[in-house]
């Protein structure tokens, strides 16, 4: 009987980056990049500790978003001949460095790599991964989380309720067409939490979420376990606090295992260091260079003069670490097991893509910390939330407290000089989706497309991306073109169906652009429905405060 | 006044609003210098205004047009890529108000206020206590109010815990709030207010509340908090000395830290490089390339290693140079008589 136990959690997501109008779009490269460096790898460790039997537990939340694009002809094709670009430049590189065998045995890493990233992709899955992590969940080593469906900052559009419930349900309808099941987990996007929100993932069948550790810690009533159990909400829909500790180890950009010198250094790529017109056919098609994949140094120390990178120490580094970071586990179970009077759960959410694109040992460090889990101590076990529920279904009735795992523990990067001038066009689209929803209960028809068409174009504009982009600096422009065309396309169908006058082969190309959800339910953002979700539950604060007697809930009794 | 766009304005009335502003104007100015220091004073000077208690701190939304912060490192340049788009209506012509809860001690809010509500408040008001009256948000503190109560403060503000008055410029349109208390909860009135100290209310926000920032004053019986868990974890998570926990407060001040989905690893970053500054400094690499041609159906090797011929049997092959002497052996087989032509160059690198 293990004292405590573990719940390692990455989230999957990537805002939808298709763009047929284009033969090549740069922003689509998130998608290919992140398949090659992270999904696929993952899925390759993920699936070797299966087949070895190790036994372990791990959770993923893969957005609608992402879904998606995973599950879409155009991106498939399109990644399968970017891939095959970097096998070519692979091979050709292990030509050109056959006098220098400090990189030669990397570009042949590189193209071992590659291939096997064809064969999985290609071969074994039918260019739909997904269907890898499905696997893994039907295996019961893996429990995949759901969504909001365009992981939209949902705090932030709290004045809208109906665009509340609809991201959310549209969320759990995603995931259960491409997973075949319901789910019991959900992300929330950037853990942002709002007290009241829970009434909608209860709605959606949901049994939990993650929110930050001063989510909980800051709850109310104080939860007696701080964030090292559970709570409920007064829906009943229980929610988990982040772990700060596990967090830092992994996260922290100074203290951080990804920034240890013998790993690979992110920002040496052969598409900046080569001389141009070698890897002009690798880069963009305008000439400007761009990252590649193929990197060939280690992060070395704070110098630009990077020595090459030596795979064997990286990965004897990657043991290390996860030798320290389950050894800390242990420490602080050992320790808490001592003053609880249950097993505490530490629980460590991550981005996903953080696990082999910006740490590129990231996923071997998943490999080594599973099997040495598994294998070198009995005091932690690794677990799902779904499965701790399971062990303990009585916990205490707590309303979260607001909170985000963004910078400062709140909204404000996603509220700020730089990107706070969306939301008063959000929140007119969201009113006016729902007068739409509310105004046509029965269209049928171009109308009935138009109003689905309008509704998939305000769920991409709601995306947290596009806000986070505008903040951080990078790729504004596009971010911001993302916005406005979104929002432009969303009024100029809600003006037309307004006056009952679609423009039907105009609605026909941005069916065939912004293809996401294809079978919308825009009843969805149908206000009365929404109110009924809401008078259905109790005020959660007052509930919380004023019965105490009824302070329990059993997942049994939900 | 309010929302005639600057540029359209006459000299006059760009200079009487530049007084109304207390903005400083030098004596040759022109026209467009005239809007754009009124401009840059709408997007970056405090207001001023009553306080009728504590110091409320304010700092301005940055405009929402023309501010975007610089891209960093040679990152995509996706702009080209784009078909010209859509651009956003500046307003939706209602007169509204609405505000967000950016985190324990800060609120943000817009506005909108359309012209015939400002036409009909200035004839109402007649010209010239229109002119003497300022445009306010009035910022009440409505935790603890049913929502009847919360609904008549605008009329009597003594229901609130407490108001306050920010004077906004008529060329701002949002604005952060610095409530300065969390676990709270606030409603915003737009308004005039005149010179004798009426106020006329516009527009309404909704209610929001502040979260908490600290732990729960609330304690379940049944679930009675254990002590040594909140110490052990705020100390290890957020750095908290040996202190007792109701001295492990308020939180929020604490999470300011380099973690969470912006810090690292967000996807939308990829491709950025570092910004810091390089000294000066310069790389020299050699490569040398090697090519030929024999029948297209012949063999070739260079070094041992069997080389792909194009169509027309020529081949090029290129290799990273260290220093040193190598000799590349080029074999060249016929595929029809089996004969073989071997040439050998010699390259010699040295770097001095």
């Amino acid at each position: 009987m293990p004292q405590g136990y573990l719940a390692m959690i990455l989230h999957a997501h990537l805002p939808y980056v298709r763009h047929p109008e284009h033969s090549y779009f740069l922003e689509e490269n998130w998608l290919y990049e992140a398949i090659t460096e992270t999904y696929i790898p993952l899925i390759e460790v993920l699936e070797k500790l299966a087949d070895d039997g190790v036994p372990f537990r791990m959770s993923m939340s893969i957005t609608p978003t992402l879904m998606s694009m995973f599950n879409d002809p155009l991106l498939q094709d399109r990644y399968l001949h970017h891939l095959d670009k970097l096998i070519e430049l692979a091979e050709r590189e292990e030509e050109r460095t056959r006098w220098q065998p400090e990189f030669h045995r990397l570009a042949h890493m590189y193209r071992d790599r590659f291939s096997r990233a064809r064969a999985l992709f290609e071969d074994r899955y039918h260019r739909n991964i997904l269907q890898a992590f499905i696997n893994l969940q039907n295996r019961g080593v893996l429990e995949i989380l759901a969504s909001a469906a365009t992981h939209g900052f949902l705090p932030l559009m709290d004045i809208s309720q109906p665009a509340v419930r609809a991201q959310i349900k549209i969320g759990v309808d995603t995931y259960k067409r491409f997973v075949g099941a319901q789910a019991k987990g959900f992300w929330l996007p950037e853990c942002a939490y709002h007290p009241g929100h829970d009434r909608f993932l209860r709605e959606a069948g949901i049994a939990y979420f993650i929110v930050d550790a001063h989510g909980i810690i800051c709850a109310s009533p104080r939860p007696k376990y701080a964030n090292l159990a559970p709570i409920y909400c007064p829906s009943g829909v229980a929610a988990f606090g982040r772990d700060l500790e596990s967090s830092k180890q992994v996260w922290s950009a100074t203290e951080g295992y990804p920034g240890d010198f013998d790993y690979r250094e992110f920002y040496r790529d052969v598409g900046y260091d080569l001389e141009y017109d070698y890897i002009r056919p690798y880069i963009q098609p305008d000439g400007t260079r761009m990252q590649t994949g193929i990197k060939y140094y280690r992060i070395t120390g704070h110098t630009y003069d990077k020595q090459p990178y030596d795979p064997d120490r990286a990965r004897e580094k990657a043991a290390n670490h996860a030798g320290n970071f389950m050894f800390n586990r242990e420490k602080q179970v050992e320790y808490l097991a001592t003053v609880m009077d249950r097993a505490p759960l530490v629980v460590a959410p991550y981005d996903a893509e953080l696990f082999g694109h910006w740490w590129f040992e990231g996923p071997v460090w998943l490999d080594f910390l599973f099997r040495k889990l598994a294998y070198d101590q009995q005091t932690v076990k690794a677990i799902t939330p779904g499965d701790y529920l399971a062990l303990y279904p009585r916990n205490q009735l707590s309303t979260p407290s607001m909170s985000s795992w963004g910078y400062k523990g709140y909204h404000e990067v996603w509220l700020e000089g730089s990107n706070d001038w969306i939301y008063r066009h959000l929140h007119k689209a969201a009113e006016r989706m729902a007068e739409l929803a509310d105004t046509h209960p029965e269209a049928t028809g171009v109308i009935r497309r138009a109003i689905q068409q309008a509704a998939r174009e305000f769920l991409l504009a709601q995306s947290s991306d596009w806000a986070f982009i505008m903040k951080t600096g990078t790729v504004v422009p596009y971010a911001q073109k993302r916005t406005k065309d979104h929002l432009g396309r969303f009024t100029r169908l809600y003006e037309q169906i307004k006056r009952g006058a679609v423009e039907e082969e105009w609605l026909r190309e941005i069916e065939y652009l912004d293809n996401i959800f294809p079978d919308l339910d825009y009843s969805v953002y149908r206000t009365d429905a929404t109110a009924g979700v809401l008078d259905a539950s109790p005020e959660p604060a007052l509930a919380a405060v004023q019965s105490p007697a009824g302070s329990t809930l059993s997942a049994a009794g939900r | 006044m309010f929302h005639k766009e600057l540029a359209e304005m006459t000299r006059s009335e760009l200079l009487q609003a530049a007084q109304e502003l207390d903005i400083g104007v030098p004596a040759n100015i022109s026209h467009e210098g005239l809007v754009e220091l009124i401009r840059n004073f709408a997007g970056t000077n405090p207001a001023r205004g009553r306080k009728p208690f504590g110091t409320t701190r304010i700092w301005p939304a940055v405009p929402a047009e023309g501010t975007q912060p610089a891209m960093a490192g040679p990152g995509p340049t996706p702009a080209k890529n784009l078909e010209s788009g859509y651009e956003l209506p500046p307003g939706y012509g209602d007169t509204r108000i609405v505000a967000m809860v950016r985190d324990p001690y800060w609120i943000h809010t817009y506005w909108e206020v359309t012209e015939p509500a400002i036409a009909g408040l200035r004839r109402e008001l007649g010209p010239s206590a229109w002119e003497a009256s300022r445009m306010i948000l009035r910022v009440y503190d409505i935790s603890g109010l049913n929502a009847e109560e919360a609904a008549a403060v605008s009329f009597n503000p003594s229901l609130a815990a407490r108001y306050f008055d920010i004077v906004i410029n008529p060329y701002t349109n949002n604005w952060y709030i610095d409530v300065g208390a969390p676990n709270r909860s606030y409603c915003i009135d737009l308004g005039i207010l005149t010179q004798d100290g009426r106020f006329i209310r516009l527009a309404r926000s909704n209610p929001v509340t502040t979260p908490r920032a600290g732990l729960s004053e609330i304690i379940d019986e049944e679930w009675l908090t254990l002590d040594e868990i909140y110490g052990f974890t705020l100390r290890r998570g957020y750095g908290f000395g040996q202190s007792s926990i109701e001295l492990m407060q308020p939180l929020a001040r604490r999470l300011a830290r380099e973690m969470g989905s912006g810090a690292v690893s967000s996807i939308s970053s990829w491709g950025r490089r570092p910004v810091a500054e390089r000294p000066f400094w310069l790389t020299v690499h050699t490569e040398l390339i090697v090519h030929g041609a024999t029948e297209p159906d012949a063999r070739v090797s260079v070094a041992g290693q069997e080389v792909k011929l194009r169509p027309d049997g020529a081949f090029t092959l290129r290799f990273a140079l260290p220093d040193g002497e190598r000799a590349i052996p080029v074999a060249g087989t016929s595929a029809h008589t089996g004969e073989t032509i071997v040439i050998t160059p010699v390259v010699a690198k040295h770097t001095h």
